[in-house]
C-alpha cells in the first residue's frame, strides 16, 4: 500500500457525493475511445453539456483522453504575450486551447486519463463546489487504491494548477480538477437550464518533467515567472515504480487504468446507461 | 432594483474565504434579459456563471478582479417596466 497522508486534510463534502449522485437523475457513461487533440475535447466536453441541459442527454459521465497539448485557462488568456506564448508552444508541439473550467494551464496527453462529470445545472443548484469535487474525487480515489495507492485531496506547493481538490499522494500532485457552471445554456420550449462539468485529469504514465517545463514555458513565453516544479507531481507509473511494482508498461498501465476506471464509475454511478 | 448575488452556499469559507469576479458580460448601464448570463466567478478553479434574475438596466457593484464572499451582491438591476 502506497501511502499517500502528507500534505492532505479533511475536506467536508456537504451533501456526500451518493447524495449528489442521485439527486442529478439518471447517467450514462460515454468511453470515449477518440483520440483527438485539446480543442476537440474541449469542444466535446460542451456539446455534451448543451445536451444535458437541452434534456437530450441525462447527466454524462466520459472517460476520455488525447493528444499532447496545453490547456489554459481565462487568466492565462489575458497575459501580455499570450498569443506569442501560444504560437510558440504550437510549433514545439503543445497546441493551446482554453479550457472551459476555472485553473491555470495544464499539460495533457496520451499517459493522462481524463473523467468528465456533466449534470444539468438544475439538478445541482444549491449544492457547493465542495460536494461536486468529492463527487469527481471518489471513483479516482477508488480506482487509485484498487492499485495500491492512497491519494487524498490537497494542495501541492509548485505544482501546475494547484488547488485544494488536487488528488496528491505523500505531498504530489497525482490528479488535477476543476469545474465549470454554465448557465443558459438551453433556451428552448420553456425549458431553461445550464450544466455543471466537473473534470478530473489523472497522471498515469505522464512524463512529469517534460509536462512540467511545458507549462514553465508557456508562461514564461506569455510575459508571467512562474516556475512548475517536476518533484511536485507524479503518475501512477511513478507511485508503482516506487513500490517496486514493474510489470506494466506505459500502455499496458494506461489500458487497464482505463478498464477498471469504467468498472469503477458503474459500480459508483449504477444504475448506468451506456452511450 | 433586483440584487445580482454570489450563491449564497457556492463555496465553503471556512477554507477558502474568498472567490473573484473573473470578468462581467455587459458593460455598467446595459439593457439584460432575465436568464441572461451577466458575469463569472472564479473560486478555487470552478466557474460560475452568474445570471440576470430579473431583466431591466445592470448597475455593476463589483468590478472584474474584485474578491467576493459568498451572498455577495455584484450588482443590481433596475427593473423594467
Amino acid at each position: 500500500m502506497i501511502a499517500g497522508a502528507g500534505g492532505a486534510h479533511p475536506v467536508e463534502p456537504g451533501l456526500p457525493p451518493r447524495r449528489l449522485r442521485e439527486q442529478a437523475g439518471d447517467w450514462c457513461l460515454f468511453d470515449d475511445q477518440r483520440l483527438d487533440g485539446v480543442q476537440e475535447n474541449v469542444a466535446r466536453d460542451a456539446r455534451l453539456g448543451h445536451a444535458v441541459a437541452c434534456g437530450e442527454l441525462p447527466a454524462v459521465c466520459r472517460l476520455w483522453h488525447n493528444h499532447q497539448g496545453l490547456i489554459v485557462g481565462r487568466h492565462d488568456a489575458r497575459l501580455p504575450a499570450f498569443q506569442h506564448a501560444a504560437r510558440t508552444l504550437a510549433a514545439r508541439g503543445w497546441p493551446v486551447a482554453l479550457r472551459e473550467t476555472g485553473g491555470a494551464a495544464v499539460p495533457q496527453g496520451p499517459g493522462v486519463l481524463h473523467l468528465s462529470l456533466i449534470m444539468p445545472r438544475s439538478r445541482v443548484e444549491g449544492c457547493s463546489t465542495d460536494a461536486v469535487y468529492h463527487l469527481l474525487g471518489e471513483p479516482l480515489q477508488i480506482l487509485l487504491a484498487g492499485v495500491g495507492i492512497v491519494a487524498g485531496f490537497g494542495a501541492v506547493p509548485g505544482a501546475f494548477c494547484d488547488g485544494r481538490f488536487n488528488l496528491q499522494v505523500a505531498g504530489r500532485k497525482i490528479a488535477g480538477t476543476a469545474q465549470a457552471w454554465r448557465a443558459g445554456v438551453c433556451q428552448r420550449q420553456g425549458r431553461r437550464d445550464g450544466y455543471v462539468l466537473a473534470h478530473a485529469a489523472l497522471a498515469v504514465a505522464q512524463d512529469v518533467p517534460v509536462a512540467a517545463a511545458a507549462v514553465t514555458d508557456f508562461y514564461a513565453l506569455a510575459g508571467r515567472a512562474q516556475v512548475c516544479d517536476p518533484r511536485a507531481h507524479t503518475s501512477v507509473r511513478d507511485e508503482l515504480l516506487r513500490a517496486g511494482v514493474v510489470e506494466y508498461g506505459p500502455d499496458g498501465l494506461i489500458n487497464l487504468l482505463r478498464s477498471r476506471m469504467m468498472a469503477t464509475v458503474r459500480a459508483c454511478f449504477s444504475p448506468v446507461t451506456e452511450l | 432594483m433586483t440584487a445580482v448575488r454570489v450563491p449564497e452556499e457556492l463555496w465553503d469559507t471556512r477554507v477558502v474565504p474568498q472567490g473573484v469576479v473573473s470578468s462581467w458580460y455587459y458593460d455598467e448601464g446595459a439593457r439584460v434579459e432575465a436568464g441572461a448570463v451577466l458575469a463569472v466567478i472564479m473560486v478555487e478553479k470552478s466557474e460560475y456563471d452568474i445570471e440576470a434574475p430579473a431583466a431591466g438596466r445592470l448597475h455593476i457593484i463589483a468590478d472584474a478582479n474584485t474578491t467576493v464572499v459568498p451572498g455577495a451582491v455584484i450588482g443590481d438591476i433596475a427593473n423594467s417596466q
